[in-house]
């Protein structure tokens, strides 16, 4: 106990030993007399303190709302078109066909092109065995405001090779809940939901994971709900718009720091609704960020706001 | 409404009238910071009433239920949940109808003017309810007591306490059926429900709940119950003569800052003091709490719970119910930054609903504010909209939708704030103060007070939590926190600290004072000073305490006998040689070591000072590490060394788990 007290206060105001002594033994407890009444709030000011600085809860500054029932539905069906997907372990790297931007996961292991996977766990190769992987991405065909083509496929990924056999695919374009920034796509019973790159991604029951894109897998059943959260910066929107103006994407991370709480938070949540469900997205910045530094986004979802 | 100003109103100007709303309109008011929620100090509305006013009992056991007058009485918002504040509509103006218990006084404010009148009362109100006959139903938790009043037909005079009736221990929540047939009424250290006939007010069933429920809210004939200790919502048919349904409000944290075995990482948690209901969902915010693995594999860098991971150890969260369904919707936390946020609302005590734009309000102790969320968000706490500063210790709110405006009362800053819906936000909202006049010499314990409900202060910790964050109301969380040293259960403060030193579950402060300081420190504080801890010590030693009704000498009901086979059996069974006249010996005994990790009991371990057994009853989970659920399990396990309790009857363990609950 008293170890853990010195190593707590070394870098603090007030050690153990320093703690404030009272001047005499009479404010023992046991001498105190209890008053015998409840205790009332005399309405003078009261002790000052010292609130501790720290980022505020951001506001949701914009939300809209759109059925899950209206939003375009993929199935899978017969392999489309050449999507293979393999691994190296040494160096760490993934080889996808077919999509420019995508995600993989495999197992436990989960990672986005064109950003560095060192961290996450790669999967053991060289091995017996297998396990299910999906390889999904944006296609830049027609890229829109409105829509965005998203590729899906998925087959067993064969541990000994290191590669993924196709086996099915899903095609479709998802919609543009925020124009030109939040696109939406109903798949096997959940909502797929791509977006900006993040800094911070997370999302209940489900996996999300950020790269020059991010995304959300959320369940979308009656009497459920789900969310994802994720933090953008404002040069991230303007690499997503790079991507598809030019196909080409600077990862924002590298100059942009993660922690910065004017960060615009996008929240995507999946809402129960008498016995179906809704898509929401919120936009919420701290009070004391300016929304001009977002002013596309938070204009995109005026857009979408006014076309009901 | 009128805008940026309020007037301050000298008594003699004053004059007791209904219609005084055109005085409240001229002298500025100092902006306040809205979003950080600053600690409000603009001026206020001031009272028109005199002082001295007569103290009505609220003891009116055999008195008749019914109105005295057949006028018309203000009508009721429309609002079936009890609060600290309650909105009614008369001919020409609204008035707010005030729970307030430091004055022990239901006072009546109109909402354009001011306070009009007080009625004073010999118990403190703590939730009030308006009638749909204009009557006004509230709860005094010290009086062990539910009462109806009427309201007199002239604001300014008092109103008349009609009836009472006695209830389980610490009568809190209310709230009435949609038909307004019944009146449901929770009794937090009583742990019930009672339902009560709204026109006979006869009780007509007592149903057991867990501990510390609080507020209630009744949807399609189930009425469902907050708790302020552990993570459930309590389900109570009022059609079915069945007992309570419990519905599980733990949660699991997502962030991808934690490691994968964290995921299902189960949190409890407390704070549910209040709740709302939109659309068949019942909303509860609450605090979601992880304190940590009971034994620590490794050192880590805080004292108290597992370190910050994405998710705080204490974070809130808005617990959304299905109704209908009686489940959770979404039992996951999502973090949504890296940081930990600062002025979070830690200290939840009321919420409502303003269902023309899905918006939860919700009243937050700590930080002196009100947070408007989306109310059908999948967690409206980590959907906040806007913030508004209001008075110390906000502890009611109530939607006025005729005047399109949200009224929250501040039980420290005795004041009821107006805050329109439109508009400019904190700009356009003012305050009324209210008639109140403290004795100075409680000065010392109402800063203690202050102190011990506020977060975000460095000096108190390094996250935060305020002392009112494990220690709810001064008592506990019935958590158990991963330590150093241990697993070492939240013990209960009020009424049990005097006569008790030394202090800690080791013993090893000498002092309140002393025990104080240094759990601050450990909460990563940069400690207090002198006049603080002083003032904490004094709040702490005159904390409320529950009122525990003995049973007489004569009193032959089984409930009562039990309890006096279970007082021979304390005696006899030797307790008293630790637990001397049900309290402590002030002595360190070494127990049994049970969980790695825990240095309790080893020959190179501290010894457990003996907690006293004062409100033992309400305290589970038992032990130091919180080992046992309930005392039952406490007394038959030989592990435990409470004597020889295990080798007792199982009537006699039975009988002498009943004395102890009279304690």
């Amino acid at each position: 106990m008293r170890a853990w007290l010195v190593l707590l206060c070394l870098p603090l105001a007030g050690c153990a030993s320093e703690l404030p002594k009272r001047p005499t033994q009479a404010h023992a407890a046991t001498q105190h007399a209890t008053p015998t009444r409840e205790p009332e709030a005399p309405r003078a000011e009261p002790i000052d303190i010292t609130l501790a600085a720290g980022e505020p809860r951001p506001e949701v500054r914009a939300s809209i709302e759109i059925d899950a029932a209206s939003l375009p539905v993929g199935t899978w069906g017969p392999l489309l078109g050449r999507n293979s997907f393999s691994l190296t372990t040494d160096p760490p790297t993934f080889h996808i066909e077919g999509m420019r931007f995508a995600e993989v996961s495999v197992g436990g292991f989960s990672a986005f092109t064109d950003t560095f996977a060192s961290t996450v766990t790669w999967p053991q190769c060289h091995r017996p065995g297998s396990t299910m992987a999906l390889w999904r991405g944006l296609s830049l065909d027609q890229w829109s405001e409105d829509s965005i083509k998203i590729v899906m496929t998925r087959g067993p990924f064969d541990f000994a090779s290191c590669v993924a056999k196709p086996e099915a695919s899903l095609v479709n374009r998802a919609l543009g809940i925020v124009p030109g920034f939040v696109y939406a796509l109903r798949v096997d019973d959940a909502v797929y939901v791509v977006l900006p790159h993040a800094s911070f991604a997370s999302a209940t029951r489900n996996r999300t994971g950020s790269g020059p894109f991010s995304s959300a897998t959320l369940p979308c059943k009656p009497h459920q709900e789900s969310a994802a959260a994720m933090r953008i910066s404002a040069s991230s929107l303007t690499s997503w718009q790079e991507i598809s103006i030019y196909a080409s994407w600077a990862d924002p991370g590298r100059t942009d720091s993660a922690a910065d709480p004017n960060q615009l938070l996008v929240i995507v949540e999946v809402r129960a609704r008498g016995d179906g469900n809704v898509v929401s997205v919120s936009a919420a910045v701290p009070p004391t960020t300016s929304e001009d530094v977002y002013e596309p986004f938070f204009a995109a979802m005026k857009r979408a706001a006014s076309r009901g | 409404m009128r805008g940026v100003y309020t007037v301050m109103l000298s008594r003699s100007a004053l004059v007791p009238t209904l219609f005084a709303a055109a005085c409240a309109s001229a002298v500025a008011r100092p902006p306040s910071d809205v979003n950080g929620a600053a600690p409000h100090r603009q001026p206020v509305v001031a009272p028109i009433i005199a002082a001295a006013v007569p103290i009505a009992s609220v003891e009116r056991d055999e008195m008749s239920c019914e109105r005295k007058t057949a006028a018309l009485l203000p009508e009721r918002a429309d609002v079936r949940e009890g609060s600290a504040v309650a909105v009614a509509y008369a001919a020409l103006q609204t008035i707010a109808y005030i729970a307030d218990a430091d004055s022990r006084s239901i006072h009546t404010v109109a909402l354009d003017s001011q306070e009009l009148g007080r009625t004073a009362l010999d118990g403190a109100p703590q939730r009030l309810i308006v009638l749909a006959d204009g009557r006004i139903a509230a709860t005094f938790p010290d009086k062990g007591r539910v009462a109806v009043l009427e309201p007199s037909l002239d604001p300014s005079k008092p109103m008349t306490v009609l009836c009472s009736r006695k209830l389980p221990a610490e009568p809190w929540g209310i709230a009435t059926t949609a038909d307004d047939t019944k009146l449901v009424v929770s009794s937090a250290w009583g742990a019930t429900l009672t339902v009560i006939d709204e026109k006979t007010f006869a009780i007509s069933r007592t149903v057991p709940l867990p501990r510390d429920p609080r507020s209630v809210t009744v949807d399609d004939g189930v009425a469902f119950v907050s708790h302020s200790v552990g993570a459930k919502l309590s389900a109570v048919d009022l059609r079915k003569n069945e007992p309570a349904a419990l519905i599980d409000l733990s949660t699991r944290k997502v962030t991808p800052l934690i490691q994968e075995a964290d995921k299902n990482v189960v949190r409890t948690a407390s704070q549910g003091f209040a709740l709302a209901r939109i659309e068949h969902r019942v909303l509860v915010p609450m605090t979601s709490v992880d304190p940590g693995p009971l034994v620590r594999e490794e050192a880590g860098p805080t004292y108290y719970g597992p370190p910050f991971d994405g998710v705080p150890k204490q974070a809130p969260i808005v617990a959304v119910v299905d109704s209908e369904r009686r489940t959770m919707l979404a039992s996951d936390l999502l973090a949504t930054s890296h940081v930990i946020y600062r002025r979070e609302c830690l200290l939840p005590r009321d919420a409502v609903v303003r269902s023309k734009s899905h918006s939860l309000y919700v009243a937050c102790r700590g930080i002196d504010a009100v947070v408007e969320l989306d109310a059908l968000a999948v967690d409206p706490a980590r959907a906040e909209r806007r913030r508004f500063a209001v008075p110390a210790a906000p502890e009611g709110l109530a939607i006025d939708e005729r005047g399109g405006r949200l009224v929250a009362f501040s039980q420290v800053g005795a004041a009821v704030t107006v805050i329109p819906f439109e508009g400019g936000g904190t700009a356009q909202q003012f305050s009324i103060a209210l008639d109140y006049h403290p004795p100075p010499e409680l000065a010392e314990v109402a800063a203690g007070r202050k102190l011990f409900f506020t977060t975000d202060n460095e000096h108190i910790s390094s996250d935060g939590l305020a002392c009112a964050s494990c220690h709810i109301d001064a008592r506990d969380d019935g958590v158990t926190w991963s330590t150093p040293v241990g697993p070492r259960q939240t013990p209960m403060l009020a009424g049990r600290v005097d006569g008790t030193a030394p202090y800690g579950w080791e013993g090893n402060r000498p002092s309140l004072f002393d025990y104080i300081s240094h759990t601050v420190i450990n909460l990563g504080g940069k400690g207090l000073s002198v006049p603080e801890l002083d003032a904490l010590v004094a709040f702490v030693q005159a904390a409320p305490t529950p009122r525990i009704t003995t049973a007489a000498p004569d009193d032959s009901s089984v409930v009562a006998q039990r309890t006096k086979q279970g007082a021979k059996v304390f005696a006899a069974g030797g307790c008293e040689a630790c637990h001397a006249t049900g309290s402590t010996d002030n002595l360190p005994h070494a127990l049994s070591k049970l969980l790695r990790g825990d240095v309790v009991g080893g020959a190179d371990g501290t010894a457990v000072d003996t907690p006293t057994l004062r409100f033992v009853g309400g305290t589970a989970p038992y032990f130091h590490d919180g080992r046992y659920r309930t005392l039952e399990d406490l007394l038959a396990d030989p592990k435990s060394k409470m004597g020889t309790s295990a080798k007792l009857s199982a009537a006699d363990r039975g009988a002498l788990a009943a004395y102890l609950r009279t304690l």
